[in-house]
């Protein structure tokens, strides 16, 4: 497909979405969990037809992994991500009755708060980021999210509408000063940012790193930012299981990020494959869960 | 020194532009995008050296920041007004 015709259609997709997304949150409301999720079975199904390079990454990518997948295999990929999408929508209106969580490595996040000290997590674009949030202000934990609304304008939107409470919790990935001062304050004022670490972000700061047996480019701006602010970093991600089960994980990563001068590219190539490396590891746990709808091993046009 | 030249002396240091002399730098060129092309990270990093250096902290919810930070000069301005005497 050409340049031309993957535009225009994203920006179809991103109208589908929006009217999906409204469909499902008023099925959701009217109806509950289980119709929505048999409506989204259609969605993906449709998604599935007719989004070719979404269809095409992920053809790529578990072929990484499985062999080549059948159509159904890839189905079930993009039938996965509108679950847990659909799924934000209890979760961060604090409906955490529909799910069973299980956790390991919570005590982390525990003892942060309890010494009120400033962290980051990094999670990636793989499970539920927002499961971990939901059951985070269960227990008062001061946790925001990093997220990045040209993407997810509409997706935020809708989710804002749900729960504006909980909105105030996700941090918009700005350009400017601000956004970046923010994230610094937060920190010092005892909070936990989580950033999804895994896709290069606007800045276009990267670093290569070896993830399933070949080179892919990961952000380096959450390293050289942990670096900056002196604080400790986790890494966390939401594992999500059919039908409702969230497996919630959090392991340290590094007590302080340090970039020495003189060998900076050295130090911040170390530190995105030891984070490739535990991603990789929890892939392989749950394949369905990468969220990645794009060639990830891709060369920067 | 002057102020302004203090602050690209500070600029090249923090954000380790080697192979930039202070005098490559121009008071009135933007510091992002174009100009020197300084990105939010680096922005972060040249904030939290004007708070070591001067003790002038520059708040996030401060509506002037995209001013204050549009070029050496208003960042002169700004550190001159705001540092403590």
């Amino acid at each position: 497909m050409s340049e031309a015709g993957d535009q225009s259609w994203k920006t179809r997709a991103e109208l589908g979405s929006i009217l999906g997304v409204r469909f499902v949150l008023w099925l959701t409301t009217a109806f509950g969990r289980a119709p929505a999720r048999g409506f989204i079975r259609i969605l993906a199904f449709y998604y599935t037809l007719f989004a070719s390079s979404a269809r095409r990454a992920t053809r790529d990518f578990l072929s990484r992994i499985e062999g080549p997948p059948s159509f159904w295999r890839v189905y079930q990929q993009i039938l996965r991500f509108s679950q847990v999408t659909l799924d934000s929508l209890f979760l961060v209106s604090g409906k955490l009755g529909h799910f069973e969580f299980d956790r390991t490595g919570s005590e982390h996040l525990e003892r942060l708060r309890e010494s009120k000290t400033g962290a980051i997590l990094l999670g990636a674009h793989f499970g539920s980021m927002y499961a971990m949030r939901a059951r985070s202000s269960t227990e008062s934990l001061p946790l925001y999210a990093v997220v990045y609304t040209k993407h997810a304008a509409r997706i935020n939107a809708v989710l804002e509408e749900v729960s504006p409470e909980s909105h105030a919790k996700l941090l918009q990935m700005g350009e400017g000063v601000d956004f970046m001062l923010r994230i610094k304050e937060l920190v010092e004022e005892g909070a936990i940012v989580a950033i999804l670490a895994d896709r290069v972000g606007a800045d276009g700061r990267a670093v290569e790193a070896e993830f399933f047996g070949e080179r892919a480019r990961f952000p380096a701006g959450p390293y050289i930012l942990a670096s900056m602010l002196k604080c400790p970093v986790y890494l966390t991600f939401g594992l999500y299981r059919d039908p409702k089960r969230y497996e919630l994980f959090c392991e340290p990563f590094a007590d302080q990020i340090v970039l020495p001068r003189k060998r900076r590219e050295e130090a911040l190539e170390e530190y995105a494959q030891r984070y490739a490396s535990r991603l990789e590891h929890y892939v392989r746990e749950a394949p369905d869960n990468w969220f990645n709808f794009y060639e990830f091993w891709g060369r920067p046009s | 020194m002057s102020l302004e030249a203090e602050l690209k002396e500070l600029i090249i240091e923090a954000l380790m532009l080697e192979d930039v002399a202070i005098d490559d730098i121009d008071s009135d060129e933007p510091l992002f995008v174009e100009g020197l092309g300084l990105d939010s990270i680096d922005a972060l990093e040249l904030a939290m050296a004007i708070d070591k250096r001067y003790g002038v902290r520059i708040k996030a919810d401060d509506e002037q920041n995209k001013q204050i930070f549009s070029n050496v000069r208003s960042l002169a301005e700004y550190v001159g007004q705001h540092r403590a005497a």
